[in-house]
């Protein structure tokens, strides 16, 4: 009996041990099963979140560098572009308007001439405004050129001029003078009533009163300014103001008299009346008879 | 009488924790695969949008180059436009600058009383108006034309000084000489404007 209970005692002991046993080897197996079925269950998560992590890493952060890269590049490109745009179109039209730009020009320059080779020509206007308001020239004489220093200022051709007639026609004289489109300013003057000589019998004292007026006058010319040095928004905000190219046609333009001048002379010293010719219709007598007109050198 | 073994539950308690457990999983998988489509297609939406901006940039590049061509084509015509400005710009300062004395003699002949004759007219540089006449009988015209010329509507004259008056006694008449500071054009320029711009009555 005793033999016995030492048996199951040791059958016991046996079973527990392989039960333990087995129980043991059995573990790591159930374990490893364990992992991967949980690992499996999650590799969608895991894989969501690699996906996720990868687009941030590769796709977001460097585009969204590259976008605000180009969202700055963009509002230069875009300004530069409208700017542009501007002085493309501002261009443009000026080129639809060529006809007028060419015609202003050309009324700009007969206001301020470009070149000093144009002094004999203003002297003649001077003449011809006398001669259309019936007043005698009694002098006329360039007085000298007054150089500016700036290119955007004209120089200044100083004149001196004296004319008689009677009061109407001075006055008609002063008038004509002040709307000529080739600019003569007056500087100053006297204007005095001339006293007729009475014991001079060549005067014809039906003629009424006589007066006479000394002017100081100031006409100009302005070369060509350089502007190669000009950027295109330098051009494009310079203002052309139309109402100064308005008032400028509405002035009177008095258009040089044409003589053929024939050049190249045997003797400079002599005069020789021959060598000029006139062209039909041409007035080949600028000044009139009385005028005592005088052009000194010019610096 | 009730039904047996309705109050217990027969469910291993594990296997609900498995369940929910698993429902949390799905869960997890469904807003993680959510999230990663979202980020996915911020990313993409991202590229995209860029490669269109860069292909604005470009084609506004290539708009710009045009448009410098044409530039360049019509400088010469804005050159010539800025050569005008310049010019017009030195017209206009000399105009604004001019007496006109076309005017300012005729307001004086206006301004003349009849009694008065003016023998010379003396205009310096620096704006100042000689005038010197004969009054007669008196001294009393020459009052009146100061008062006249000083009193002028046109704002040509800014201070008329009797300079000399003397009587003649073999003539019978006075020999006075006025000198009238004249205003400058651009004071008579917007004298003018204001009195233009002033409500008629």
């Amino acid at each position: 009996m005793e033999n016995h209970n030492n048996k199951d005692n040791i059958d016991n002991k046996n079973i527990k041990q392989s039960d333990v046993k087995l129980h043991e080897q059995a573990k790591p197996s159930v374990l490893s099963g364990i992992k991967l079925n949980n690992i499996l269950s999650y590799l969608v998560t895991l894989i969501a979140v690699a996906v996720a992590v990868l687009s941030i890493l590769v796709l977001i952060i460097p585009q969204y560098g590259n976008y605000q890269a180009l969202q700055s590049e963009k509002i230069t490109v875009e300004s530069e572009l409208s700017t542009i745009q501007a002085h493309a179109g501002y261009l443009q039209n000026l080129y639809s308007l060529r006809d007028k730009l060419v015609a202003n020009i050309e009324i700009s320059e007969q206001a301020i001439p470009v070149s000093k080779d144009r002094i004999p020509l203003v002297l003649d206007q001077l003449l011809q405004i006398a001669e259309n308001s019936r007043v005698e020239v009694t002098d006329q004489s360039l007085s000298g050129v007054i150089e500016s220093e700036t290119p955007t200022s004209p120089n200044q051709i100083k004149i001196q001029m004296g004319v008689s007639g009677d009061h109407v026609n001075i006055m008609n004289f002063i008038k004509e003078l002040e709307q000529a489109r080739n600019l003569v300013d007056i500087n100053s003057f006297e204007f005095s009533y001339v006293e007729l000589d009475t014991s001079d019998s060549s005067i014809d004292k039906s003629e009424g009163d006589k007066y006479a007026i000394k002017m100081n006058l100031t006409s100009y010319y302005m070369p060509e300014i350089n502007v190669s040095s000009l950027t295109v928004d330098d051009i494009v905000n310079k203002q052309n103001p139309e109402d100064i190219i308005t008032k400028l046609g509405q002035m009177k333009y008095y258009d040089p008299k044409v003589i053929e001048v024939e050049v190249g002379k045997d003797d400079p010293f002599t005069d020789d009346n021959a060598g000029i010719q006139s062209q039909p219709g041409a007035d080949n007598s600028p000044i009139p008879k009385d005028a005592d007109a005088e052009v000194s050198s010019v610096e | 009488m009730t039904e047996p073994f309705t109050d217990i539950n027969f469910v291993p308690d594990d296997l609900s924790a498995s369940r929910l457990r698993q429902s949390r999983k799905n869960q997890a998988n469904k807003y993680s695969v959510v999230i990663a489509a979202l980020i996915l297609i911020c990313g993409v939406s991202l590229f995209v949008y860029n490669l269109r901006q860069k292909a604005n940039i470009t084609k506004s590049r290539g708009k710009i180059s045009e448009l410098q061509t044409t530039i360049d084509q019509l400088k010469e015509f804005g050159e010539s436009g800025y050569k005008l400005g310049t010019r017009l710009d030195a017209v206009k300062l000399i105009l604004s600058s001019r007496r006109d004395f076309s005017v300012l003699l005729n307001e004086v002949n206006l301004q003349t009383p009849s009694n008065i004759v003016l023998n010379t007219w003396k205009v310096q540089e620096e704006g100042i108006l000689q005038l010197s006449g004969d009054s007669y009988p008196s001294y009393n015209p020459i009052a009146v034309f100061q008062k006249n010329l000083q009193d002028s509507d046109k704002a040509l004259f800014y201070n008329v000084k009797l300079e000399s008056a003397k009587l003649n006694k073999e003539s019978g008449k006075v020999d006075f000489s006025i000198n009238i500071l004249l205003n400058s054009p651009k004071d008579v320029s917007i004298a003018k404007e204001v009195i233009n711009g002033e409500p008629q009555q």
